[in-house]
Protein backbone atom coordinates (compact mmCIF):
# COMPACT_ATOMS: atom_id res chain seq x y z
CA UNK A 1 0.00 0.00 0.00
CA UNK A 2 2.37 3.01 -1.36
CA UNK A 3 0.81 6.13 -1.04
CA UNK A 4 2.04 9.20 -2.82
CA UNK A 5 4.51 11.60 -0.72
CA UNK A 6 2.06 14.30 -0.60
CA UNK A 7 -0.66 12.29 0.23
CA UNK A 8 -2.43 13.06 3.85
CA UNK A 9 -1.27 10.86 6.69
CA UNK A 10 -4.12 11.59 8.78
CA UNK A 11 -7.61 10.80 7.27
CA UNK A 12 -10.83 10.81 9.38
CA UNK A 13 -13.41 10.04 7.94
CA UNK A 14 -17.34 10.99 9.05
CA UNK A 15 -16.19 9.97 12.41
CA UNK A 16 -18.83 9.69 14.93
CA UNK A 17 -18.40 9.41 18.72
CA UNK A 18 -21.51 7.88 21.19
CA UNK A 19 -21.10 7.55 24.85
CA UNK A 20 -24.05 5.53 25.66
CA UNK A 21 -26.85 7.85 24.58
CA UNK A 22 -24.95 10.92 24.13
CA UNK A 23 -23.24 11.66 20.49
CA UNK A 24 -20.26 13.50 21.41
CA UNK A 25 -19.09 14.18 17.48
CA UNK A 26 -20.77 13.65 14.54
CA UNK A 27 -19.46 13.38 11.34
CA UNK A 28 -16.17 14.69 11.56
CA UNK A 29 -14.05 14.80 8.32
CA UNK A 30 -10.67 16.40 7.64
CA UNK A 31 -7.03 15.14 6.46
CA UNK A 32 -3.59 16.23 7.70
CA UNK A 33 -0.23 16.31 5.00
CA UNK A 34 2.75 14.42 6.07
CA UNK A 35 4.16 18.22 7.20
CA UNK A 36 1.09 19.88 8.41
CA UNK A 37 0.04 21.73 11.29
CA UNK A 38 -4.01 21.32 11.40
CA UNK A 39 -5.45 22.96 14.12
CA UNK A 40 -8.74 21.99 15.93
CA UNK A 41 -10.96 24.41 17.47
CA UNK A 42 -13.83 25.05 19.17
CA UNK A 43 -15.53 25.88 22.17
CA UNK A 44 -15.26 23.42 25.13
CA UNK A 45 -17.46 20.50 25.25
CA UNK A 46 -17.16 20.44 21.27
CA UNK A 47 -15.56 17.40 21.55
CA UNK A 48 -12.02 18.11 20.53
CA UNK A 49 -10.48 16.01 22.84
CA UNK A 50 -12.83 13.27 21.97
CA UNK A 51 -11.32 13.52 18.40
CA UNK A 52 -7.79 13.74 19.30
CA UNK A 53 -8.19 10.33 21.28
CA UNK A 54 -9.78 8.63 18.44
CA UNK A 55 -6.64 9.73 16.63
CA UNK A 56 -4.29 8.43 19.07
CA UNK A 57 -6.37 5.06 19.07
CA UNK A 58 -6.96 5.81 22.46
CA UNK A 59 -10.90 5.46 21.92
CA UNK A 60 -12.51 4.03 18.92
CA UNK A 61 -14.73 5.88 16.98
CA UNK A 62 -18.24 4.68 17.02
CA UNK A 63 -18.38 5.17 13.40
CA UNK A 64 -16.62 6.47 10.75
CA UNK A 65 -12.63 5.71 10.12
CA UNK A 66 -9.51 7.22 11.06
CA UNK A 67 -6.46 5.96 9.70
CA UNK A 68 -2.78 6.74 9.33
CA UNK A 69 -0.51 6.15 6.22
CA UNK A 70 -3.61 4.05 4.99
CA UNK A 71 -3.65 1.56 8.13
CA UNK A 72 -7.14 2.39 10.11
CA UNK A 73 -6.45 2.82 13.62
CA UNK A 74 -7.86 0.78 15.83
CA UNK A 75 -5.52 0.96 18.60
CA UNK A 76 -2.47 3.23 18.72
CA UNK A 77 -0.89 3.32 16.14
CA UNK A 78 3.29 2.90 15.37
CA UNK A 79 5.15 6.71 15.28
CA UNK A 80 2.27 8.54 17.08
CA UNK A 81 3.28 10.80 19.71
CA UNK A 82 0.78 12.37 22.05
CA UNK A 83 1.03 15.46 24.27
CA UNK A 84 -0.95 15.98 27.04
CA UNK A 85 -2.52 19.23 28.06
CA UNK A 86 -1.09 18.07 31.95
CA UNK A 87 1.81 16.91 30.79
CA UNK A 88 1.32 13.27 31.57
CA UNK A 89 4.91 12.75 33.25
CA UNK A 90 5.82 9.80 34.97
CA UNK A 91 6.28 11.33 38.43
CA UNK A 92 8.93 8.51 39.72
CA UNK A 93 11.12 9.06 36.74
CA UNK A 94 13.67 12.06 36.06
CA UNK A 95 13.49 14.18 33.01
CA UNK A 96 15.50 12.02 31.29
CA UNK A 97 13.26 8.51 32.53
CA UNK A 98 10.02 10.41 30.88
CA UNK A 99 12.33 11.03 28.02
CA UNK A 100 13.47 8.09 27.33
CA UNK A 101 9.90 6.15 28.22
CA UNK A 102 8.84 5.45 24.69
CA UNK A 103 12.13 3.74 23.59
CA UNK A 104 12.66 1.94 26.59
CA UNK A 105 9.44 0.25 26.36
CA UNK A 106 9.67 -0.99 22.74
CA UNK A 107 13.20 -2.20 23.41
CA UNK A 108 15.44 0.34 21.99
CA UNK A 109 19.75 -0.40 23.28
CA UNK A 110 20.28 1.78 26.07
CA UNK A 111 23.53 3.18 24.08
CA UNK A 112 21.03 4.70 21.90
CA UNK A 113 18.25 5.76 24.01
CA UNK A 114 20.83 7.37 26.03
CA UNK A 115 22.58 9.46 23.28
CA UNK A 116 18.77 10.16 21.69
CA UNK A 117 17.56 11.33 24.99
CA UNK A 118 20.78 13.92 25.27
CA UNK A 119 19.90 15.15 21.79
CA UNK A 120 16.16 15.82 22.84
CA UNK A 121 16.92 17.34 26.51
CA UNK A 122 19.38 20.01 24.61
CA UNK A 123 16.35 20.51 21.67
CA UNK A 124 13.69 21.24 24.39
CA UNK A 125 16.23 23.28 26.40
CA UNK A 126 16.06 21.12 29.34
CA UNK A 127 20.17 20.54 29.73
CA UNK A 128 20.53 20.68 33.53
CA UNK A 129 17.29 19.41 34.39
CA UNK A 130 18.33 15.71 33.20
CA UNK A 131 17.88 14.03 36.81
CA UNK A 132 15.25 16.27 38.14
CA UNK A 133 11.97 14.89 38.98
CA UNK A 134 8.73 16.29 37.47
CA UNK A 135 7.23 18.05 40.42
CA UNK A 136 10.67 19.71 40.98
CA UNK A 137 9.87 21.93 37.28
CA UNK A 138 8.01 24.54 36.51
CA UNK A 139 4.75 23.85 34.52
CA UNK A 140 6.75 25.21 31.48
CA UNK A 141 9.37 22.89 31.88
CA UNK A 142 7.30 19.73 32.13
CA UNK A 143 5.98 20.45 29.26
CA UNK A 144 9.08 20.84 27.26
CA UNK A 145 9.84 17.40 28.64
CA UNK A 146 6.28 16.00 27.95
CA UNK A 147 7.33 17.38 24.05
CA UNK A 148 10.63 15.81 24.25
CA UNK A 149 9.47 12.22 25.20
CA UNK A 150 6.64 12.51 22.30
CA UNK A 151 9.51 13.61 19.90
CA UNK A 152 11.74 11.24 20.88
CA UNK A 153 10.39 8.47 19.26
CA UNK A 154 10.75 10.06 15.94
CA UNK A 155 6.76 10.13 15.37
CA UNK A 156 5.28 10.63 11.78
CA UNK A 157 2.50 11.78 13.49
CA UNK A 158 2.13 14.68 16.52
CA UNK A 159 -1.31 15.10 18.27
CA UNK A 160 -1.45 17.91 20.74
CA UNK A 161 -4.30 18.41 23.41
CA UNK A 162 -4.47 21.82 24.35
CA UNK A 163 -0.93 21.04 25.36
CA UNK A 164 0.06 24.97 26.72
CA UNK A 165 -3.81 25.83 28.28
CA UNK A 166 -1.99 25.11 32.27
CA UNK A 167 0.75 27.32 31.33
CA UNK A 168 1.33 30.95 32.29
CA UNK A 169 0.63 33.30 29.53
CA UNK A 170 4.36 34.29 28.57
CA UNK A 171 5.40 31.17 28.73
CA UNK A 172 3.26 29.56 26.65
CA UNK A 173 3.81 32.79 24.25
CA UNK A 174 7.57 31.38 24.22
CA UNK A 175 6.59 27.60 24.06
CA UNK A 176 4.18 28.26 20.91
CA UNK A 177 6.99 29.47 19.18
CA UNK A 178 9.54 26.96 20.00
CA UNK A 179 7.40 24.49 19.14
CA UNK A 180 6.89 25.99 15.44
CA UNK A 181 10.69 26.26 15.14
CA UNK A 182 10.86 22.15 16.16
CA UNK A 183 8.55 21.26 13.85
CA UNK A 184 10.31 23.09 11.21
CA UNK A 185 13.32 21.19 11.86
CA UNK A 186 11.81 17.87 11.93
CA UNK A 187 8.19 17.92 10.56
CA UNK A 188 5.19 15.71 11.55
CA UNK A 189 1.77 15.79 10.29
CA UNK A 190 0.55 17.51 13.72
CA UNK A 191 -2.85 17.71 15.18
CA UNK A 192 -3.04 21.08 17.43
CA UNK A 193 -5.98 20.84 19.80
CA UNK A 194 -6.78 24.21 21.42
CA UNK A 195 -9.56 26.38 22.64
CA UNK A 196 -7.22 29.52 21.97
CA UNK A 197 -8.01 31.43 18.73
CA UNK A 198 -5.36 33.07 18.30
CA UNK A 199 -2.98 29.61 18.76
CA UNK A 200 -4.96 27.88 16.34
CA UNK A 201 -3.99 30.66 14.16
CA UNK A 202 -0.40 30.94 15.04
CA UNK A 203 0.59 26.86 14.70
CA UNK A 204 -1.52 25.78 12.27
CA UNK A 205 -1.25 25.57 8.54
CA UNK A 206 -5.49 25.00 8.43
CA UNK A 207 -7.86 24.99 10.96
CA UNK A 208 -10.66 23.09 11.78
CA UNK A 209 -13.13 24.57 13.26
CA UNK A 210 -15.98 22.34 15.19
CA UNK A 211 -19.15 23.72 16.92
CA UNK A 212 -20.61 21.47 19.59
CA UNK A 213 -23.47 18.92 20.50
CA UNK A 214 -22.73 17.27 18.88
CA UNK A 215 -19.19 18.29 18.21
CA UNK A 216 -18.97 18.42 14.10
CA UNK A 217 -16.56 20.55 11.70
CA UNK A 218 -18.09 23.98 10.59
CA UNK A 219 -15.59 24.78 8.52
CA UNK A 220 -12.07 24.57 7.15
CA UNK A 221 -9.94 27.57 6.91
CA UNK A 222 -6.66 27.68 5.49
CA UNK A 223 -4.25 30.19 7.39
CA UNK A 224 -2.51 30.93 4.74
CA UNK A 225 0.80 32.21 6.38
CA UNK A 226 3.76 30.65 5.33
CA UNK A 227 6.08 28.59 7.66
CA UNK A 228 8.87 29.12 9.26
CA UNK A 229 6.67 31.82 11.66
CA UNK A 230 8.29 33.62 13.99
CA UNK A 231 6.21 36.25 16.72
CA UNK A 232 6.02 38.89 13.15
CA UNK A 233 3.38 36.12 12.37
CA UNK A 234 0.94 37.18 14.71
CA UNK A 235 1.26 41.06 13.55
CA UNK A 236 0.25 40.17 10.27
CA UNK A 237 -2.60 41.39 8.49
CA UNK A 238 -3.72 37.78 7.45
CA UNK A 239 -3.20 36.52 11.35
CA UNK A 240 -5.87 39.59 12.14
CA UNK A 241 -8.19 38.74 9.15
CA UNK A 242 -8.08 35.21 9.41
CA UNK A 243 -8.32 35.48 13.49
CA UNK A 244 -11.41 37.52 13.09
CA UNK A 245 -12.86 35.34 11.27
CA UNK A 246 -12.91 32.55 13.50
CA UNK A 247 -13.75 34.28 16.04
CA UNK A 248 -17.13 35.33 14.27
CA UNK A 249 -17.55 31.54 13.17
CA UNK A 250 -17.41 30.30 16.67
CA UNK A 251 -19.53 33.03 17.77
CA UNK A 252 -21.98 32.47 15.08
CA UNK A 253 -21.66 28.60 16.32
CA UNK A 254 -23.03 29.58 19.43
CA UNK A 255 -26.35 31.77 18.46
CA UNK A 256 -24.41 34.78 17.72
CA UNK A 257 -24.69 36.45 13.87
CA UNK A 258 -22.76 39.29 12.36
CA UNK A 259 -20.45 37.88 9.93
CA UNK A 260 -17.79 39.00 8.11
CA UNK A 261 -17.09 36.80 4.55
CA UNK A 262 -14.73 34.13 4.32
CA UNK A 263 -10.92 35.10 3.65
CA UNK A 264 -10.33 34.16 0.80
CA UNK A 265 -7.62 31.12 -0.70
CA UNK A 266 -3.68 32.75 -1.00
CA UNK A 267 -4.26 36.43 0.07
CA UNK A 268 -1.29 35.84 2.25
CA UNK A 269 1.16 38.84 2.74
CA UNK B 1 13.82 43.18 75.05
CA UNK B 2 17.55 42.50 76.32
CA UNK B 3 16.20 39.42 78.04
CA UNK B 4 15.10 38.09 74.44
CA UNK B 5 18.98 36.78 73.03
CA UNK B 6 19.24 33.99 75.59
CA UNK B 7 15.60 33.02 75.11
CA UNK B 8 16.16 32.59 71.21
CA UNK B 9 19.39 30.97 71.94
CA UNK B 10 17.41 28.64 73.78
CA UNK B 11 14.83 28.10 71.23
CA UNK B 12 17.21 25.00 69.55
CA UNK B 13 17.22 23.03 72.51
CA UNK B 14 13.64 23.67 72.72
CA UNK B 15 12.11 20.09 71.16
CA UNK B 16 15.58 18.48 73.41
CA UNK B 17 14.38 20.21 76.24
CA UNK B 18 10.88 18.90 76.31
CA UNK B 19 11.85 15.27 75.49
CA UNK B 20 13.97 15.48 78.33
CA UNK B 21 11.66 16.89 80.53
CA UNK B 22 8.99 14.51 79.31
CA UNK B 23 11.08 11.24 80.13
CA UNK B 24 12.14 12.32 83.03
CA UNK B 25 8.86 13.13 84.58
CA UNK B 26 7.91 9.55 83.42
CA UNK B 27 10.63 8.08 84.99
CA UNK B 28 9.59 9.85 88.45
CA UNK B 29 5.87 8.91 88.01
CA UNK B 30 6.77 4.95 87.32
CA UNK B 31 9.39 5.48 90.48
CA UNK B 32 7.06 7.39 93.00
CA UNK B 33 3.57 5.53 91.62
CA UNK B 34 6.14 1.62 91.78
CA UNK B 35 7.51 2.44 95.76
CA UNK B 36 3.55 3.28 96.89
CA UNK B 37 2.10 0.61 95.46
CA UNK B 38 1.51 -2.99 96.89
CA UNK B 39 4.22 -4.91 94.33
CA UNK B 40 2.14 -7.69 93.01
CA UNK B 41 0.34 -4.43 91.30
CA UNK B 42 3.05 -1.94 90.12
CA UNK B 43 6.86 -1.85 91.06
CA UNK B 44 9.33 0.99 90.43
CA UNK B 45 11.42 1.32 87.65
CA UNK B 46 14.54 0.42 89.59
CA UNK B 47 12.90 -2.80 90.05
CA UNK B 48 11.65 -3.57 86.89
CA UNK B 49 15.05 -2.71 85.34
CA UNK B 50 16.91 -5.52 87.59
CA UNK B 51 14.06 -7.86 86.66
CA UNK B 52 14.78 -7.36 82.99
CA UNK B 53 18.52 -7.61 83.49
CA UNK B 54 18.29 -10.80 85.51
CA UNK B 55 15.56 -12.17 82.17
CA UNK B 56 18.63 -11.32 79.76
CA UNK B 57 21.07 -12.79 82.21
CA UNK B 58 19.48 -15.80 82.36
CA UNK B 59 19.17 -16.56 78.61
CA UNK B 60 15.08 -16.05 79.55
CA UNK B 61 14.67 -13.13 77.28
CA UNK B 62 16.61 -13.77 74.32
CA UNK B 63 15.50 -17.09 73.65
CA UNK B 64 11.30 -15.39 74.10
CA UNK B 65 12.93 -12.53 71.86
CA UNK B 66 13.97 -15.42 69.21
CA UNK B 67 11.14 -17.16 69.42
CA UNK B 68 8.60 -13.98 68.77
CA UNK B 69 10.59 -12.58 66.46
CA UNK B 70 11.19 -15.49 63.95
CA UNK B 71 6.98 -16.33 63.88
CA UNK B 72 6.94 -12.09 63.39
CA UNK B 73 9.16 -11.97 60.81
CA UNK B 74 7.68 -14.92 58.96
CA UNK B 75 4.28 -13.56 59.13
CA UNK B 76 4.88 -9.81 57.86
CA UNK B 77 7.01 -11.46 55.09
CA UNK B 78 4.32 -13.54 53.70
CA UNK B 79 1.58 -10.93 54.74
CA UNK B 80 3.74 -8.23 52.79
CA UNK B 81 4.30 -10.53 50.01
CA UNK B 82 0.84 -12.19 49.27
CA UNK B 83 -0.88 -8.34 50.51
CA UNK B 84 1.15 -6.60 47.19
CA UNK B 85 0.14 -9.53 44.97
CA UNK B 86 -3.42 -9.45 45.99
CA UNK B 87 -3.76 -5.99 46.18
CA UNK B 88 -2.20 -5.12 42.85
CA UNK B 89 -4.35 -8.02 40.96
CA UNK B 90 -7.64 -7.39 42.18
CA UNK B 91 -6.91 -3.57 41.56
CA UNK B 92 -6.46 -4.53 37.41
CA UNK B 93 -8.91 -7.24 37.13
CA UNK B 94 -12.19 -5.93 38.13
CA UNK B 95 -13.53 -9.35 37.45
CA UNK B 96 -11.56 -10.56 40.47
CA UNK B 97 -12.18 -7.59 42.43
CA UNK B 98 -16.00 -8.22 42.13
CA UNK B 99 -15.54 -12.18 42.74
CA UNK B 100 -13.21 -11.76 45.73
CA UNK B 101 -13.55 -8.01 47.32
CA UNK B 102 -16.94 -8.84 49.83
CA UNK B 103 -14.73 -12.04 51.51
CA UNK B 104 -12.03 -9.46 52.11
CA UNK B 105 -13.84 -6.92 53.75
CA UNK B 106 -16.04 -9.34 55.36
CA UNK B 107 -12.61 -10.54 56.88
CA UNK B 108 -10.75 -6.90 57.99
CA UNK B 109 -14.52 -6.29 59.59
CA UNK B 110 -13.53 -9.42 62.00
CA UNK B 111 -11.81 -8.69 65.11
CA UNK B 112 -9.06 -11.67 64.54
CA UNK B 113 -8.41 -12.27 68.06
CA UNK B 114 -11.53 -14.26 67.74
CA UNK B 115 -10.33 -16.19 65.17
CA UNK B 116 -7.41 -17.22 66.84
CA UNK B 117 -9.00 -20.11 69.34
CA UNK B 118 -10.84 -21.33 66.09
CA UNK B 119 -7.27 -21.26 64.38
CA UNK B 120 -5.89 -23.22 67.39
CA UNK B 121 -8.74 -26.03 66.46
CA UNK B 122 -8.14 -25.75 63.20
CA UNK B 123 -4.35 -26.01 63.03
CA UNK B 124 -3.17 -26.56 66.50
CA UNK B 125 0.07 -25.28 68.13
CA UNK B 126 3.41 -25.09 67.34
CA UNK B 127 6.05 -22.53 65.00
CA UNK B 128 3.29 -22.24 61.69
CA UNK B 129 -0.44 -21.45 63.52
CA UNK B 130 1.51 -18.36 65.07
CA UNK B 131 2.55 -17.09 61.74
CA UNK B 132 -0.72 -17.28 60.46
CA UNK B 133 -1.46 -15.34 62.94
CA UNK B 134 0.79 -12.36 62.67
CA UNK B 135 -0.13 -12.74 58.41
CA UNK B 136 -3.44 -12.54 59.18
CA UNK B 137 -3.12 -9.17 61.21
CA UNK B 138 -0.79 -8.18 58.72
CA UNK B 139 -1.72 -8.75 55.77
CA UNK B 140 -5.46 -6.34 55.55
CA UNK B 141 -3.69 -3.50 55.94
CA UNK B 142 -0.82 -3.95 52.89
CA UNK B 143 -3.74 -5.47 50.60
CA UNK B 144 -6.11 -2.56 51.77
CA UNK B 145 -3.51 -0.31 50.77
CA UNK B 146 -2.31 -1.51 47.72
CA UNK B 147 -5.21 -1.98 46.14
CA UNK B 148 -6.21 1.60 47.58
CA UNK B 149 -3.06 2.85 45.78
CA UNK B 150 -3.01 0.89 42.61
CA UNK B 151 -6.87 2.26 41.54
CA UNK B 152 -5.88 5.37 41.77
CA UNK B 153 -3.23 5.47 38.82
CA UNK B 154 -4.56 8.79 36.84
CA UNK B 155 -6.20 7.90 33.68
CA UNK B 156 -3.79 9.82 32.15
CA UNK B 157 -0.88 8.17 33.35
CA UNK B 158 -2.34 5.23 31.65
CA UNK B 159 -3.10 7.19 28.41
CA UNK B 160 0.59 8.08 28.25
CA UNK B 161 1.58 3.89 28.37
CA UNK B 162 -1.00 2.97 26.27
CA UNK B 163 -0.43 5.71 23.31
CA UNK B 164 3.78 4.47 23.72
CA UNK B 165 1.98 0.87 23.11
CA UNK B 166 3.35 -0.02 26.26
CA UNK B 167 2.86 -3.98 26.60
CA UNK B 168 0.98 -5.16 29.88
CA UNK B 169 3.90 -6.40 31.57
CA UNK B 170 5.78 -2.68 30.79
CA UNK B 171 3.29 -1.23 32.14
CA UNK B 172 2.90 -3.04 35.36
CA UNK B 173 6.46 -2.47 35.48
CA UNK B 174 7.09 0.88 34.67
CA UNK B 175 3.43 2.47 35.90
CA UNK B 176 1.18 0.18 37.73
CA UNK B 177 4.55 -0.86 40.14
CA UNK B 178 6.47 2.11 40.68
CA UNK B 179 3.00 3.74 41.44
CA UNK B 180 1.33 1.76 43.97
CA UNK B 181 5.11 1.30 45.93
CA UNK B 182 4.34 4.37 48.53
CA UNK B 183 0.57 3.26 49.02
CA UNK B 184 1.94 0.00 49.15
CA UNK B 185 4.46 0.80 52.17
CA UNK B 186 1.96 3.12 54.06
CA UNK B 187 0.38 -0.59 54.11
CA UNK B 188 3.26 -2.31 55.43
CA UNK B 189 4.05 0.50 58.42
CA UNK B 190 0.63 -0.49 59.51
CA UNK B 191 1.31 -3.99 59.22
CA UNK B 192 4.55 -3.80 61.01
CA UNK B 193 2.13 -2.50 64.26
CA UNK B 194 -0.50 -4.81 63.34
CA UNK B 195 1.37 -8.06 63.10
CA UNK B 196 2.91 -6.92 66.67
CA UNK B 197 -0.23 -7.21 68.16
CA UNK B 198 -1.28 -10.90 66.41
CA UNK B 199 2.30 -11.92 67.55
CA UNK B 200 1.71 -11.11 71.39
CA UNK B 201 -2.13 -12.39 70.95
CA UNK B 202 -0.97 -15.72 69.66
CA UNK B 203 1.98 -16.59 72.04
CA UNK B 204 -1.18 -15.89 74.46
CA UNK B 205 -2.95 -18.42 73.10
CA UNK B 206 -0.72 -20.75 71.15
CA UNK B 207 2.44 -20.89 72.77
CA UNK B 208 5.23 -22.56 74.84
CA UNK B 209 7.68 -19.49 73.75
CA UNK B 210 7.82 -16.78 73.45
CA UNK B 211 7.08 -13.18 74.87
CA UNK B 212 3.69 -13.15 74.97
CA UNK B 213 3.58 -16.99 76.53
CA UNK B 214 6.30 -14.98 79.01
CA UNK B 215 4.24 -12.44 79.81
CA UNK B 216 1.32 -14.90 80.67
CA UNK B 217 3.80 -17.24 83.04
CA UNK B 218 5.13 -13.92 84.72
CA UNK B 219 1.51 -12.70 85.88
CA UNK B 220 0.86 -16.53 86.83
CA UNK B 221 3.26 -15.73 89.19
CA UNK B 222 2.65 -12.27 90.47
CA UNK B 223 5.90 -11.57 89.12
CA UNK B 224 5.53 -7.73 88.51
CA UNK B 225 8.59 -6.65 88.33
CA UNK B 226 9.65 -9.04 85.46
CA UNK B 227 6.09 -8.77 83.61
CA UNK B 228 7.07 -4.55 83.15
CA UNK B 229 10.45 -5.91 81.97
CA UNK B 230 8.66 -7.89 79.11
CA UNK B 231 5.95 -5.19 78.82
CA UNK B 232 9.14 -2.68 77.89
CA UNK B 233 11.02 -4.61 76.15
CA UNK B 234 7.51 -5.09 73.86
CA UNK B 235 7.13 -1.32 73.90
CA UNK B 236 10.54 -0.56 72.84
CA UNK B 237 10.30 -2.95 69.43
CA UNK B 238 6.94 -1.20 68.87
CA UNK B 239 8.91 2.09 68.88
CA UNK B 240 11.54 1.01 66.62
CA UNK B 241 9.19 -1.18 64.16
CA UNK B 242 7.31 2.21 64.38
CA UNK B 243 10.43 4.34 63.31
CA UNK B 244 11.81 1.74 60.62
CA UNK B 245 8.19 1.73 59.28
CA UNK B 246 7.96 5.41 58.59
CA UNK B 247 11.64 5.09 57.43
CA UNK B 248 10.58 2.35 54.44
CA UNK B 249 7.23 4.75 53.79
CA UNK B 250 9.71 7.47 53.26
CA UNK B 251 12.02 6.26 51.14
CA UNK B 252 9.86 5.31 48.59
CA UNK B 253 7.56 8.24 48.43
CA UNK B 254 10.58 10.71 47.52
CA UNK B 255 8.74 11.61 44.10
CA UNK B 256 5.21 12.40 45.86
CA UNK B 257 4.94 15.81 45.59
CA UNK B 258 4.87 16.29 49.78
CA UNK B 259 6.06 19.51 51.75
Amino acid sequence: MTQPADAPLIRVEKVTKKYGPRTVLSGVSFDVGPHEIVSVVGPSGCGKTTLLRCVAGLTEPSGGTVSIGGQTVTKPPEGVGVVFQHFGLFPWKTVSGNVAYGLTVRGTPRAAVTARVRDLIAMVGLEGFERSYPHQLSGGMQQRAGLARALAIEPRVLVMDEPFASLDAQTRDLLQLEMLRILDQRPAATLFVTHSIDEAVLMGDRIVVLTGHPGSVHDVVDVGIPRPRGREAADSDRFRIVRDYLWTVVMKGQGNDNSPGKPSEGTAD
Amino acid sequence: MTARRPLTALRSWRPFLGYAAGLVAGVAAWQLIGLNSASFVFVPLTTTLSSLGRLISGGTMPGALASSFSVYAAGEALAIVAGAAVGLLLARRPLLRTAFEPYLTALYAIPMVALIPFLLALVGLGFWPKVIVVWLFAFFPVEFSTQRGAQSISPELLDVARSYRTSERQTWRHVVIPYTLPYLMTGVRQALARGLVGMIAAEFFLSAGGLGSLLITQSEQFDTGGMLATTLVITLAGVILMAAGRAVERRFARWRVTS
